[in-house]
């Protein structure tokens, strides 16, 4: 266990120094002249050097990388020129807002994808079962650019029960508004959300209920609910979880549209502007971020797989 | 006297079944005979939409549509005879702008898997046959590139790169290589460890001539399958990027894809809604018919959810 | 009295502890199932009965019809396609046509299942005490603690070593015999009337089938259980049965008590079984006498005897008619052939078949039934296999 787990993590840090490499090298492809944006209308010839030398800009690009991975291994993800706030402090203000976008949707995702699905498996091919499925199928068409807008028009606009985009409040401040806010976006990636775990939680459900332990347990007397919760689900909810963590892993950047359409100053928001405005140290530091949170997160996901199922770390 | 029964069949004798072993299943057990699920009569109403669409795509020119880019005098007109769909804030029809538009979705969603199947597919292939050495560095490889938020990276290129559909096409396609490598891999991985490859092998096939001919035919069916999803998905990502002004320049003249339209059409929801809603469904009904067809092909061959 | 033998004091109070009452009566028991090719009838028309205390042996080959037959007597078959006619009454209580809800409390309670393979029919995420603790919550309401204990001592009659740390083993943490002892524990939870063993040893080793079965046998009598066992191998009922049936295409073709079946062969079906079995007396390389053809297609059955084509002795009137279950000398011998063997007289063609659940003696109420019941019991014999 300790070997599978130590060449993990071998791995872990070298995915995250390409990443690194990566990210850097990526940005650094970015049209716009830093420089320029600093000064403004001030940039002449002269400024310009003279910012470019303090920048460090004026250094071989390697030479740059180091520096800045120097920098990043001690924590400072440098500076945004736009906000001239810390990429450590705009990191610290965008997360929480994911958090708690991911927590809210995911539990709302599993509270409507799980009964559905359950339901859905124990009479299969049935009408509510064609329903469920046909319904959720339909979701996987509709993406969230054509969703959020819609949800935002009649909720919003017409029927105004939630707040329009743009009144994200910070939790601490104000729960209510925070949370009243928060519901559109959460339904949003919640419904992109349940597509994935109904129709992965409904096919192996019905997977397992062709198993021979179910017929046990029916010869066993046990109700038809019984069995689904305690016996078909358990199994199952292994591959649900795996699909969850992926899920996750994928949403704490990709739910930028969402972010960026409903104006939720996440990690995607922030760096969707960024990139639009130039800001390439801010760029930087969120992808690199965002990519090892990742990386990471993958990473928990096979080790707490290893310790479920101990045959893993055997390959 | 010995008991009768333990004489007839001298000592205690298990195990052997007393006949030929009988041909039909236990029908109890509810198991049976595991019949292919039916293509179903929505499959082939799916396919024909989509060959519809890729027609007109295709041979949008030829078809007898208004000009796309011709503005007329009726702007924000309703649909009408002579507009189907309507016509937009600078009176150019939209029916026509709709077909065109998909010609160019279409081109980013299949141009961009196309690439990925062929940059990804082959080395998934490769890897997963031949496995060794390259097999992990590629692999490691397509871990790193999967770990990047992918979309940052393509509206970072694109800003710095240009705007043009075909760029747009290959770094979509570039990014989407490490799925289907992946998905490919994993094939091929659970092909290659089967008899008949083997026995190949063991015949004196080359390398080639087994990828081409045995495993090949094999993985075709989850391959097809996972690039009509992918072809869905890269559609919904080129709305996305619209949405953030990184996709095909419109300005400079070129028609709008799907996803262009719809981030045109915001602004004037409330004047213009065909500007939207008639794209929106458009995109709607393509996606959902590709998803279709390919998670019924999926199952039809069931091939099970390939594992990343 | 082991804590297994719990009496519940709940919903069957409706029906008295009735004790003088036959445990289970199969009349004309069919199972048809709906296929897109056809109706399908598995079960064609069983009837049997069966005392406490007693060991039916169901022989035949796959496709038989013998697990659905133990499917069906207890009503374990799926919700759709499925037709089940007849009568199944247990301690008199009618099972066919009755509701879900009702069955159930009789599943697991007072007759159980065990199953043919137990690698796959016990739940591989859920530790094996509690699964045998369940049907102990479920139908007689006991605490978790106490229905933890109920399992280890349950583990402990079922012969398992240590019962009190495997209690919280997980299935795949234990050899085969041990999970088909774990099977047996969970079936007898709550000191079921009538056990059901759907060929529970096929799957195991040749070592360990002999001792699951000698604990079957020793179970039963302690509890004085009722006991159906299904299989494909004569020599697993040869000895621990007290009565066999032999079913082919569905219905059963010979019954007797298990000394008169193998000392007094009527049919040729069950001749041929008997043959084909290979022993370790023979010498090497004896070829195996197998049946000639294969199990008939029960969407298309020929006319006449469903073994014709395949038997040996086949005469035209096997080919046209389908030959009625009557009863032969012997008492409790009922076979279904018209050119027996044995030098007996077939039954004439055009005859009645025995009424359903009887031997052919005259009258047919109820005072005989109790006759046959004693019959099998007075059955003398040094080597009897019920003991």
């Amino acid at each position: 266990m300790a070997r599978y787990v130590a060449k993990r993590l071998v791995a872990l840090v070298a995915i995250v120094f390409l990443v690194s490499l990566g990210a850097f090298f990526l940005v650094h492809l970015l049209p716009g002249d830093p420089t320029v944006t600093i000064l403004g209308p001030a940039a002449n010839a002269q400024n310009r050097a003279i910012v470019d030398h303090q920048l460090g800009l004026d250094k071989p690009l390697v030479e740059q990388y180091f520096i800045w991975l120097g920098n990043v291994v001690r924590g400072n993800l440098g500076q945004s020129f736009t906000t001239h706030q810390t990429v450590s402090s705009e990191l610290g203000n965008a997360f929480p807002v994911d958090l708690e976008l991911i927590v809210i949707s995911q539990l709302v995702a599993f509270a409507v994808a799980i009964p559905l699905a359950v339901r859905a498996a124990r009479r299969a091919n049935t009408a509510f079962d064609r329903y469920a499925t046909g319904g959720t199928f339909a979701m996987l068409a509709l993406p969230a650019f054509i969703v959020a807008p819609l949800l935002v028009l009649v909720f919003s606009v017409h029927l105004h029960w939630f707040p329009g985009p743009g009144s994200y409040v910070p939790l601490t401040q104000d729960p209510w508004t925070n949370l009243h806010a928060m519901v559109l976006p959460a339904l949003v990636i919640a419904l992109g959300s349940i597509v994935i775990y109904y129709r992965l939680l409904r096919n192996d459900l019905i997977t397992t209920l062709q198993e021979d332990f179910i017929t046990l347990a029916r010869a066993k007397g046990l109700s038809d609910r019984r069995i689904m919760w305690r016996h078909a689900l358990r199994p199952s909810s292994i591959s649900l979880l795996a699909a969850a963590g992926i899920n996750i892993g994928t949403l704490i950047a990709g739910a930028f549209i969402v972010e960026y359409l409903l104006a939720l100053p996440g990690l995607g928001y922030q760096l969707v502007v960024a990139v639009q405005q130039d800001d390439y140290i801010v760029v930087q530091g969120m992808v690199l971020v965002i990519a090892v949170a990742i990386v990471v997160l993958n990473f928990i996901i096979d080790f707490l797989f290893a310790v479920v199922d101990p045959r893993i770390t055997r390959e | 006297m010995s008991d009768p029964a333990a004489a007839a069949l001298g000592t205690h004798a298990t195990g052997a079944p007393p006949a030929v072993l009988a041909v039909t299943d236990d029908v109890a057990t509810g198991d049976g005979a595991r019949r292919r699920p039916k293509l179903g009569w929505f499959f082939w109403v799916c396919l024909s939409f989509v060959a519809l669409v890729v027609f007109g795509a295709i041979f949008a020119g030829v078809l007898p549509l208004q000009d796309p880019g011709l503005q007329t005098a009726t702007q924000n007109g309703g649909p009408s005879a002579a507009h189907w769909f309507g016509t937009d804030d600078l009176g150019r029809d939209i029916f026509s702008r709709v077909v065109y538009g998909a010609r160019v979705s279409l081109v980013v969603g299949f141009g961009a898997i196309g690439i990925g199947l062929l940059v990804g597919g082959t080395l998934g292939m490769l890897a997963g046959y031949r496995r060794g050495r390259t097999d992990s560095i590629v692999n490691a490889g397509s871990y790193v590139l999967l770990a990047f938020p992918a979309l940052i990276a393509v509206i970072a290129i694109v800003s710095f790169w240009g705007h043009q559909e075909w760029k747009i096409v290959l770094i979509l396609g570039i990014f989407s290589a490490p799925l289907l490598f992946r998905v490919i891999r994993a094939a091929t991985l659970s092909c290659a460890s089967r008899d008949f490859v083997t026995a190949a092998q063991a015949l004196g096939a080359t390398d080639r001539r087994i990828l081409a001919k045995e495993v090949f035919p094999n993985i075709a069916p989850a391959v097809i399958s996972f690039s009509l999803i992918g072809v869905a998905t890269i559609i919904v990502l080129e709305g996305s990027l619209a949405f953030l002004g990184a996709s095909i320049d419109t300005n400079s003249g070129q028609i709008p894809s799907w996803g262009n339209m719809l981030n045109e059409g915001r602004t004037f929801l409330q004047s213009d809604p065909w500007l939207t809603v008639f794209p929106a469904i458009a995109m709607f009904c393509f996606l959902l018919a590709l998803n279709f067809l390919g998670d019924r092909l999926r199952q039809h061959y069931d091939v099970g959810g390939v594992k990343l | 009295m082991t804590p297994g033998r719990r009496r519940r004091a709940d919903a069957t109070a409706a029906y008295p502890e009735a004790d003088d009452r036959r445990l289970l009566e199969v009349r004309d028991l069919r199972t048809v199932f709906t296929t897109p090719r056809g109706d399908l009838a598995a079960v064609d028309g069983v009837s049997f009965t069966l005392d406490r205390g007693r060991t039916l042996g169901v022989v035949g080959e796959s496709g038989s019809g013998k697990t659905v037959l133990s499917r069906s007597v207890m009503g374990l078959l799926p919700l759709e396609g499925v037709e089940r006619s007849g009568s199944v009454l247990f301690e008199g209580r009618e099972l066919v046509g009755a509701p879900l809800p009702e069955l159930r409390s009789l599943w697991g309670s007072r007759m159980s299942m065990v199953f043919q393979d137990p690698m796959t029919s016990l739940n591989p995420v859920v530790r094996v005490g509690h699964q045998i603790a369940e049907p102990l919550r479920v139908h007689l309401g006991v605490d978790r603690k106490e229905a933890n204990a109920t399992a280890v001592a349950l583990l402990a009659q079922v012969g398992i070593p240590s019962p009190e740390s495997r209690v919280s083993a997980y299935p795949f943490e234990l050899s085969g015999g041990m999970r088909q002892r774990v099977m047996m524990a969970i079936a007898l939870a709550c000191g079921p009337r009538l056990l059901l063993a759907d060929e529970p040893t096929t799957g195991l080793d040749v070592t360990v089938q002999a001792q699951i079965l000698d604990l079957l046998s020793q179970l039963r009598a302690e509890r004085n259980m009722a006991v159906i066992l299904v299989t494909h191998d004569l020599g697993v009922v040869a000895t621990r049965t007290d009565e066999i049936a032999v079913m082919y295409a569905g219905r059963i073709v010979e019954r007797a008590p298990t000394t008169t079946l193998f000392a007094a062969t009527a049919m040729p079906y069950t001749e041929a079984l008997l043959a084909s079995t290979p022993r370790l007396s023979d010498p090497s390389h004896t070829r195996l006498a197998a049946i000639e053809g294969r199990p008939p297609n029960l969407l298309d059955l020929p006319p006449g005897c469903p073994f014709a084509p395949r038997c040996g002795y086949a005469q035209p009137l096997c080919h046209e008619q389908r030959p009625p279950l009557v009863a032969a000398d012997e008492p409790g011998h009922l076979f279904a052939c018209w050119y027996p063997l044995g030098g007996r007289t077939g039954p004439e063609p055009g005859a009645e078949a025995a009424p359903p659940g009887l031997p052919a003696v005259d009258g047919g109420d109820d005072a005989d039934a109790p006759a046959v019941g004693a019959t099998l019991t007075a059955v003398p014999s040094p080597g009897d296999p019920s003991r």
